[in-house]
């Protein structure tokens, strides 16, 4: 009892220091895992990080979505459908700037839809979009539903493939634009949570809507605000998307949605708003990109890929709930 | 009192967490059908108290005894199994089911397999009538007022067939009249030889419903008296540990100009044709029943409601309502009734919280200037001495006193022209109310013009220049505090059995 004492007061408190890291504890025994069990970890981890930047735009929106205390289950047609979009304007004007530009506003447009329906008619976040998710389904098929939407002109379709396999520097497997903007972009919302006065006023919609509203915040603007950016970074994957497969396909948001939500709960981001950061997803996106590496590597049939990840899932959750059972 | 049986001893009851001793040999006894209050000071160690007495922690040494044979309760349910029942601050009523299901819930009686409901509604009827309760055993708990649901939680209590029901500070946020209720009910448990652990900050309620009063202060048992023993005063140097010269500390402020005009505001089904004004350096208090319209008012002041029709002026300058922000901007500030749900975002950090209203002028562009922000907080911090290692603690860590103080300083840092406090000392300990108290003082002297919304007539009497009643919406007088004015007089103006006090001729005036 006594040692006890002395270590909440004074000294380094390792079991609290262990509850409030716990994924990057489980982040590090995966990394860990990788380097010394599995052969050929290393070398294809630069491929991890350039996979990772795609699904990292989505569930960085995501996570920004939930700490203000709402989800967004559409993330995934969001990007499908701007894929869709770039394709179609690529084609029209021949512009890849143009049709990046056109994505980006219809994701904007998918975000004002998702904040429109949730702080303005009030319909329960899950709910509306889940409902939402069958429109922006709905929008991307009526162009894929031959399986995919490419081009038409050959040497467009080589501009927007050019997009994804454009390497920053020479040589380097993993320095590619998109990783680069990613990583920007991530560093910008890092600082944007932390540093300004959205950032706290997202974390204060999440934690206590009333408050804020009490002290002048108007939190149904920060959460309108936050669909939208969501629905930027979505429609940027897509832009992605689009361009890494040289064309929009016909079930490429599917599933997407609950990979996002399982990277951003994974990485700590609590379903009940007011927590976490932009590291937790980071650690979130990571520690589910290797999962799937290592299942690849030591060659998990593709039939049980699915399986497989559930369990793995489970058993990452239960060290989670393990080590954070003692904070209550 | 001498032919009472003792059933439960606690001696020298130690219980440790990491860097506290939160019991430090506690030892009293309560008899079969006593009242027994448990006084002190936030933080004192009565929470955990009850929770070694109920089984929710488990003591680190010292003798429970009950009927004297030594208990050791694993859980709670250990112990209503052996007659200790609480009924917590929190209530945990179920508000989808019925008023009986919540009776007896965890607990209802079956017939085989299946739920016994002739039986459940029988005998839900028999305990909603010993608590003088005129309901029916079908109506969903979530329809009940507070008091009525707190009177579901003692009904609980009496279906376990408890001997000692511990009630933590239960008048906390019902009305008077509720409260009136609730002590006609524990005279009446009483009676059938049920004890009582009371507590309360309300030392009124304490020295008239005793029997004994236990006083704690730092883990420790500082006295046990009888009622007869006892005075406020002598209660209060025990719970400090010094004696308190005067708890309300209300000093002249220099009366300035008009800041706030409320004109005929109006909001339908919720309160009519409200008029008053206020003045800088004045402190108004507010007092009405729970219900009356208190609060809703002071809603709609501040822009968190909208409202048909009148006008609120601050400063010569009409707002234009349903709009915090603006009347931030204007310069009326709030601290709401429910610091936990309105107040405060409990996970976050103090400096958060803090600066949340400042925020604005604190930042260029958006973007927060951290060293100012942080010295901001530093200030206020020690100004209003809130206890707390730094101001990166999270708000949820701090004591009630401390919390309210959070909210205060949040607001203080615009430098509000009025400032509207809801229920200021709900909840908080002796010592930190003549904290908060002082400062409201100060506030005034400095030339602010300040509302004090309460439902304690002592309160308002102690700090207040003048008082407004309100009844079902309605203003229904505004007269200056002297030593003449009566406690009857403003109550019953509350309760509008007199249709209005005398105004007295203070330039206030009440529609």
């Amino acid at each position: 009892m006594e040692k006890k004492q002395v270590t909440a007061l004074g000294g380094v408190n390792y079991r609290k220091l262990l509850v409030d890291n716990n994924s990057a504890v489980i982040l590090l025994i995966l990394l860990v895992v990788g380097v010394f069990g599995i052969d050929k970890f290393i070398k294809t981890f630069p491929s991890v990080v350039v996979q990772a930047s795609l699904y990292g735009l989505l569930a960085v929106g995501l996570g920004l979505v939930m700490i203000t205390g709402n989800i967004d289950l559409s993330v995934g047609y969001q990007a499908g459908l701007a894929a869709v979009v770039t394709v179609m304007v690529l084609n029209a004007t021949g512009s890849l700037a143009i049709a990046v530009v056109a994505a980006l506003a219809a994701g904007a447009l998918c975000g004002v839809l998702n904040g429109f329906v949730v702080t303005q008619i009030g319909v329960s976040p899950l709910i509306a979009t889940i409902a939402t998710n069958y429109i922006f389904k709905g929008l991307t098929y009526a162009k894929t539903s031959t399986g995919s939407y490419s081009p038409t002109d050959n040497s467009l379709k080589d501009t927007l493939k050019a997009l994804y396999d454009f390497k920053v520097v020479d040589g380097s497997k993993f320095m590619t634009l998109t990783v680069l903007i990613v990583a920007v972009i991530f560093i910008l919302l890092l600082f944007v949570l932390r540093k300004t006065r959205y950032g706290n006023s997202v974390y204060i919609t999440g934690d206590n809507v009333e408050a804020g509203e009490y002290a002048g915040i108007h939190t149904k603007r920060v959460a309108m605000i936050t669909y939208i950016l969501c629905g930027i970074l979505c429609a940027l994957a897509g832009v992605f998307m689009a361009s890494r497969s040289g064309g929009a396909q016909y079930t490429q948001g599917d599933g997407m949605d609950v990979l996002a939500v399982s990277i951003c709960v994974i990485g700590g981001i609590k379903m009940t708003g007011g927590k976490g950061t932009m590291v937790h997803v980071l650690m979130g996106l990571f520690i589910m990109r290797i999962i799937t590496n290592i299942l690849n590597l030591v060659r998990v049939e593709a039939t049980y890929m699915d399986l497989t990840s559930g369990i793995l899932l489970i058993a990452v959750l239960i060290i989670d709930r393990f080590t954070s059972r003692k904070k209550a | 009192m001498g032919e009472r049986k003792t059933f439960i001893t606690l001696d020298g009851i130690i219980k440790l967490f990491p860097g506290v001793k939160a019991l430090d040999g506690v030892s009293f006894d309560i008899q079969e059908g006593e009242v027994h209050s448990l006084c002190g000071e936030n933080g004192a160690g009565k929470s955990t108290l009850i929770k070694v007495m109920t089984g929710a922690h488990r003591r680190d040494s010292g003798h429970y005894l009950i009927d004297g044979n030594e208990v050791d309760f694993h859980n709670t349910q250990e112990a209503i199994a052996l007659g200790v029942s609480c009924v917590y601050q929190e209530l945990s009523i179920a508000p989808q089911l019925d008023v009986a299901k919540n009776l007896f819930i965890g607990n209802l009686p079956m017939n085989g397999p299946l739920v016994d409901h002739k039986t459940l509604y029988a005998k839900a009827k028999e305990i909603l009538a010993e608590l003088d309760m005129p309901v029916s055993p079908k109506t969903i708990a979530g329809e009940l007022s507070v008091g009525q649901q707190q009177m579901i939680e003692i009904g609980r209590a009496l279906t376990r067939n408890a001997r000692l029901i511990i009630m933590d500070e239960p008048t906390s946020s019902l009305s008077e009249k509720e409260a009136d209720t609730l002590f006609s009910i524990i005279r009446k448990l009483q009676a059938k030889n049920i004890a009582i652990v009371y507590i309360s900050h309300k030392l009124d309620e304490v020295l008239e419903l005793s029997d004994r009063i236990t006083v704690i202060r730092d883990g420790k048992n500082i006295i046990s008296m009888d009622k007869a023993d006892c005075t406020k005063e002598t209660l209060i140097a025990h719970m400090i540990g010094r004696s308190l010269e005067n708890l309300y500390q209300k000093e002249p402020a220099e009366i300035g100009k008009q800041v706030l005009e409320v004109k005929n505001l109006t909001r339908k089904g919720v309160f009519q044709d409200v008029s008053f004004t206020l003045k800088a350096g004045e402190i108004v208090g507010f007092f009405g029943l729970v219900g009356a319209g208190r609060s809703e008012i002071m809603r709609a002041i501040f822009g968190v409601d909208k409202y048909q029709s009148g006008e609120v002026v601050v400063d010569g300058k009409k707002l234009r309502g349903g709009s915090p922000a603006q009347s931030i901007a204007a310069g009326i500030g709030f601290c709401t009734e429910d610091r936990k749900q309105e107040g405060l975002a409990l996970r976050l950090s103090i400096l958060l919280n803090m600066t949340l209203v400042k925020l604005p002028l604190l930042s260029t562009l958006g973007v927060i200037n951290k060293q100012k922000q942080r010295e901001a907080a530093d200030e206020y911090m020690k100004s209003i001495s809130i206890k707390a290692p730094s101001v990166t603690q999270l708000v949820g860590n701090l004591s009630g006193g401390n919390q309210q103080k959070v909210v205060v300083a949040k607001w203080l840092m615009i430098n509000p022209k009025v400032l509207i406090v809801d229920e200021p000392t709900r909840g908080i300990d002796v010592g930190s109310k003549s904290e908060i108290y002082g400062l409201l003082s100060n506030l005034a002297k400095s030339g602010m013009a300040i509302i004090v919304v309460s439902s304690e007539i002592e309160e308002i009497m102690g700090i207040c220049d003048d008082v407004v009643t309100i009844c079902e919406g309605r203003l229904t007088g505004r007269v200056k505090i002297t030593e003449s004015l009566s406690r009857e007089t403003v109550l019953a103006a509350a309760l509008g059995v007199t249709g209005g006090m005398a105004d007295t001729d203070n330039g206030g005036e009440v529609g």
